[in-house]
């Protein structure tokens, strides 16, 4: 009597639980779907041929794949040289963080020193203001020096846009590291430097790696401030190039998703590869895994 | 401490010199190493986004006009003109509501997608994993999707909308439905990064008050109300803070998908200075309504850096 009345509520119980995972799976797929529908969107219309994205019916899926329009992209628009422009920049901002970030890291996350404090809010103060209130004097000090439409200020530019996110990022990893490594180290008579390229850099490979995409994804998702410093197909990114596509040729529906899709896949690839350290440097080190 | 004692002694066998200098250098560089690892960093920083930031400072007190090369002091004239001008007003009204929209509707959807996420199911990473594709797309290239989705002609919504019977719309041109446009693409990249912000809260929240709760009879309902929102509120301080902070920088999307328009009914306040400088070279103009944006950003980094400093000392306490 007892262990019927156990099995049977048992079984009710794994029967809720049953209709909770359904359920949640239901909400979650039709969200997923939901937030989903843009980027599927995009990946259809750009393999589509020319005529069926000018149906007003709702066609789902084209009857045949047509690659014309990513071909299109190259031939009859500027993609090669912004992605050209991208990269190099990409490129340039990367090994620039690489190469100040971890130092600072180091000092913020191992030193007791005045004006820390000073440098931590100035880093996320840094990092929260409005891009388009730096980016006028910005103009004109690169006007002055004769620096607009070249690789220099827009590395430079992005470099520093970067960096309070790389130092912040770096900090939580580091930070992370027993401190006795370090310290045993430097007793042994390691300047600071050495301490960092010979035992920091090789155990944070993660943090950097992670780092490094964040700024790559950063400078590669930038409108302003190749908007703003270059006007000529000499150093235009490949985000300048999209807005240009819409706001010059707004028609083209077909080439213009084939260069949306060329721009999104660096994210999708980063995503899948680096998934759990992006979210701690997306949020500021706020969420730690 | 062998390390230092072996030194000394080959110090003292090449000469006595040799000591001094480098126990000189050791000391400065124990004392200002912190300094001079930063100084690159710190350099850079400085030149690119500090000094650009005083420069601004300096240039909203000067009537400067890219056209003319005469430069006075009108001291806080351009703000008294953006503060005194109707579209100023307009403006920061319209980026008010419009972040106070978004963050319904980002909290609303992704607590309740947080809430199920926390869940212990099969396949939970995977979802986990495509929630964060919009997150990290380019702002640019999302206002450019949504753009082709409320095309007129051939976007996704209309066809739906005519697959339903119901009228197609313009969803770009009329005032009301290009706000709800550039709302849906910016909440669309907003979602997912509070929903990641409160899924990593409510993992790291402690079981014991849930389990005793459970026992007491508790419904999910007042699980939420009373405990999980409660325990959780540091974190939505900060998800907060975040949010509006960069909903007060939103520029890409409005760029992309009505340069503001129609009319002046989506402007918010970055590109609304962006037009004052690029288009009608107001610089000083510009520069004064920079300021004012950086002072809005300033008042509502408070709470986060209070929160923040807490943060970091407990961390300092862990380590």
């Amino acid at each position: 009597m007892t262990s019927q009345a156990r099995t049977s509520r048992s079984s009710r119980f794994s029967g809720r639980r049953l209709a909770e995972d359904t359920a949640t799976y239901v909400v979650l797929s039709v969200v997923l779907l939901i937030m989903m529908t843009p980027i599927l969107w995009l990946i259809l219309t750009s393999i589509r041929p020319l005529v069926g994205i000018a149906s007003t019916r709702l066609i789902l899926v084209p009857r045949r794949l047509v690659l014309d329009n990513y071909l299109a992209v190259f031939r009859d628009y500027e993609m090669a040289a912004y992605l050209q422009n991208t990269l190099i920049v990409c490129g340039g901002v990367i090994a620039s963080n690489m190469v100040i970030g971890p130092p600072a890291a180091y000092a913020m996350s191992r030193y007791q020193f005045r004006g820390e404090k000073a440098v931590l809010f100035g880093l996320v103060f840094m990092r929260m203001i409005p891009l388009v209130a730096v980016i006028l004097p910005l103009f004109i000090i690169f006007s002055t020096l004769r620096l607009l439409n070249s690789y220099a200020a827009l590395i430079i530019a992005h470099t520093a846009f970067k960096l309070p996110v790389t130092i912040w990022l770096l900090r939580a990893f580091i930070a992370d590291l027993p401190r006795e490594l370090d310290d045993s180290a430097r007793v042994d008579g390691a300047s600071p430097l050495g301490v960092i390229v010979r035992i920091v850099i090789p155990l944070i490979k993660p943090g950097l790696a992670a780092t490094a995409v964040l700024a790559f994804l950063a400078t590669w998702n930038d409108l302003l401030v190749t908007l703003v410093l270059s006007n000529t197909i000499k150093t235009e990114m490949v985000a300048l190039g999209l807005t240009k596509f819409v706001l010059e040729y707004g028609v083209a529906w077909g080439p213009l998703t084939a260069a949306g899709v060329l721009m999104f896949i660096p994210t999708v690839v980063f995503v899948f590869i680096a998934e759990r350290y992006l979210v701690r440097g997306l949020t500021m080190g706020a969420v730690k895994e | 401490m062998a390390g230092p004692a072996e030194n000394r002694i080959i110090g003292i066998e090449s000469g006595r010199e040799r000591i001094t200098l480098r126990s000189r250098l050791d000391a400065w560089q124990a004392r200002y190493a912190p300094y001079w690892l930063l100084l690159p960093a710190l350099g850079i920083i400085g030149a690119v986004l500090l000094y650009p930031l005083v420069h601004a400072l300096y240039i909203s007190f000067l009537d400067y006009k890219l056209a003319r090369s005469a430069r006075p002091f009108v001291g806080l004239g351009n703000y008294i003109e953006a503060v005194t001008s109707a579209s100023f007003g307009t403006v920061l009204a319209q980026n008010i509501i419009f972040a106070v929209v978004c963050i319904l509707v980002e909290f609303t959807v992704a607590m309740s997608t947080a809430l199920l996420l926390n869940r212990q199911f099969r396949g939970r990473a995977i979802y986990r994993v495509f929630f964060l594709l919009p997150m990290l797309t380019a702002p640019v290239l999302a206002g450019f999707n949504w753009r082709w989705i409320f095309n007129d002609r051939f976007g996704l919504m209309n066809q739906i909308f005519i697959g339903v019977g119901l009228a197609p719309q313009a969803w770009l041109v009329e005032p009301n439905l290009a706000r709800l446009s550039i709302v849906i693409a910016t909440v669309w990249q907003g979602i997912p990064f509070v929903m990641i912000l409160l899924l990593a809260g409510l993992q790291a929240l402690p079981q014991p008050p849930f389990e005793a709760a459970i026992v007491d009879g508790a419904t999910a309902w007042q699980r939420l109300r009373m405990l999980t929102l409660p325990l959780l509120r540091p974190v939505i301080a900060v998800a907060l803070a975040l949010r509006i902070i960069d909903l007060f920088r939103v520029f890409d999307v409005i760029y992309i998908m009505t340069l503001g328009g129609p009319g002046h009914a989506t402007e918010l306040l970055p590109f609304y200075i962006y037009r004052a400088a690029f288009s009608q070279s107001q610089f000083g103009l510009a520069s004064a309504l920079s300021w004012i944006t950086v002072f809005i950003t300033i008042v509502l980094l408070i709470p986060l850096f209070l929160n923040e400093r807490s943060g970091a000392e407990s961390e300092k306490l862990n380590a």
